[in-house]
């Protein structure tokens, strides 16, 4: 009979076996940054409490801790996913993981547990590796991860065809509405303390896709936009501007609110 | 219902074939007692994983993942009825050639159970019944189906069967020409939770594909209190923890 494969088992594994030929011994014998050997220069390494939660079997530990913080980088991104793929959340690390890897990001990442090397390349080469892995998987679960098989045309209409008039000009994004004056925040800073939330998404793709849309809202906070994401009943993706001041994160919230639309001022530290 | 169990009674003794009160198979373990889940690996090196097994069942299904799953084809035919009252739990012996198609998998139908109360629980949920479909594949990996029951009206399939039920311990019931369809205890919705799990009584060997139905089907009270009083006790393994496992939740295709 097959015994399961467990989820930490799997993921080192998969990682040893992608990084066979010349990681073969270091896997086997306790991984090749195992004891005290420092990673190289420029590699990022998962913070020591969360690596720590994932060593020792408390993933959902380590998405907690990885999601306190607003994740500006790729890196830290890549730990949300590795540690919620370890905590046994395939789907949401393999939306990760897509993400990861097409943003294309060559920032280096370790992730090590002694005798298990998790992750140790370029965040979209492990994202890659362990994509691999998830998908793999979730196929043995019967997940139906194929692209939809294409169907037939089937048999012309007998009925007039009808057409709808559609816009030229569309491109796909949601209404931008009109143009929003705000002022860029002086103590706008990527590690700020103070959040002004402008809106949540459940996925990366609908992040991504709607933050152009606040950013020709707001002209103002073009390019200054920052995402955080938090688990709140599972991953939401919070974007809004990340500052040192309270009283601006207060003032921008007031001008956004003031021409009707959302904000709220929160505290990453919490 | 006093009156409701004896009816039962009456007609399950009269339609008794064989009444094998000697023949007492399984009781190497049980759910209570000294023979009981704390003591399973204890009571034959078989056991172990039952103690040291990370890929346990029964589990408290939460912190799922949805994702497009393939269906669940239960391509069962009708089979005789077959119970037997093992002292244990009441298992019903299906027929062969009744499928369970999974995308490319295919697994036969070898029996079902009865367990009170519900072996898994949603989202800390406890229902007072399950019915468990085990099945088969060629290389000799399980595949169950688990229906929640919940308390309801009296559910007319299940009534065929329990008019039948093996009361006495060791009690074989065997009717050729009454004839179920296991398909009828499950609901029409199959959407499933999944994850892998283990077999939930001994040897609790791993590797096993549980699937465990959303939506619950109804008994009445008295058809559960029936199948719970026949055993004389609760008849699930406590909860095992998860370990990280994966547990997806199915949608639709």
């Amino acid at each position: 009979m097959h015994v399961l494969n467990n989820p930490a088992h799997r993921a080192g594994s998969a990682v040893c076996a992608v990084l066979s030929l010349g990681l073969l011994a270091a896997c086997s014998s306790g991984g090749i940054f195992s004891g005290n050997t420092p990673s190289g220069g420029g590699t990022t390494r998962m913070p020591s409490n969360a690596q720590d939660a994932i060593c020792e079997g408390r993933a959902d530990d380590a998405v907690a801790i990885m999601t306190k913080e607003p994740l500006a980088s790729a890196a830290d991104r890549f730990f949300v996913a590795v540690a919620m793929d370890e905590a046994g959340h395939a789907a949401r690390s393999r939306m990760l993981y897509v993400n990861l890897m097409q943003g294309g990001s060559t920032d280096r990442v370790t992730i090590n547990c002694g005798s298990r090397l998790l992750a140790n390349g370029t965040v979209s080469g492990e994202a890659a590796r362990r994509l691999a892995a998830v998908t793999r998987d979730m196929a043995a679960l019967d997940a139906n991860l194929r692209p939809p098989m294409p169907l037939p045309f089937g048999l012309p209409s007998s009925e007039p065809t009808y057409t709808v008039a559609t816009n030229s000009n569309a491109s796909g994004n949601l209404p931008t509405g009109p143009a929003r004056a705000v002022n860029k925040p002086s103590s706008q800073s990527p590690l700020g303390q103070w959040f002004s939330h402008l809106a949540s998404y459940r996925s990366f793709d609908h992040a991504v896709a709607n933050r152009s849309t606040l950013e020709a809202s707001f002209p103002g906070l073009k390019g200054i936009i920052d995402q955080w994401e938090v688990d709140v009943n599972g991953l939401a993706i919070r974007l809004g501007v990340r500052m040192n001041s309270k009283a601006e994160a207060e003032d921008l919230c007031g001008a956004v609110k003031s021409q009707g639309a959302y904000c709220a001022v929160m505290d990453t530290s919490k | 219902m006093v009156r409701k169990f004896s009816a039962v009674l009456t007609a399950g003794l009269l339609s008794t074939m064989v009444a094998g009160a000697g023949a007492l198979a399984q009781d190497a373990w049980s759910y209570s007692g000294g023979k009981g889940p704390n003591n399973w690996y204890q009571l034959s090196p078989a056991n172990n994983l039952c103690r040291t097994g990370k890929s346990q069942s029964p589990i408290n299904i939460e912190g799922t993942d949805p994702a497009i799953m393939h269906r669940l084809i239960t391509d069962y035919g009708v089979s005789p009825l077959a119970l037997k009252n093992n002292q244990i739990r009441v298992d019903m012996t299906y027929a062969p050639g009744s499928l369970l198609k999974v995308g490319r998998k295919n697994f036969t139908l070898m029996s079902m159970d009865f367990h009170t109360p519900a072996e898994h629980q949603v989202a800390g949920k406890v229902f007072p019944m399950s019915i468990q479909f085990k099945h088969r594949a060629a290389d000799g990996n399980w595949a169950i189906i688990e229906t929640l029951v919940k308390e309801g009206d009296e559910n007319l399939a299940a009534q065929e069967i329990w008019d039948h039920l093996p009361l006495e311990p060791g009690q074989t019931v065997k009717l050729p020409k009454v004839l179920v369809n296991a398909r009828d205890l499950m609901p029409t919705d199959k959407s499933y939770y999944r994850y892998m799990g283990s077999l939930s009584t001994p040897p609790c060997s791993e590797g096993v594909s549980w699937y465990i139905l959303k939506r619950p089907i109804e008994l009445s009270k008295s058809q559960i209190d029936l199948i719970r009083g026949i055993v004389g006790g609760d008849t699930a393994r406590p909860l095992q923890p998860r370990n990280n496992r994966m547990i997806l939740d199915a949608r639709p295709q």
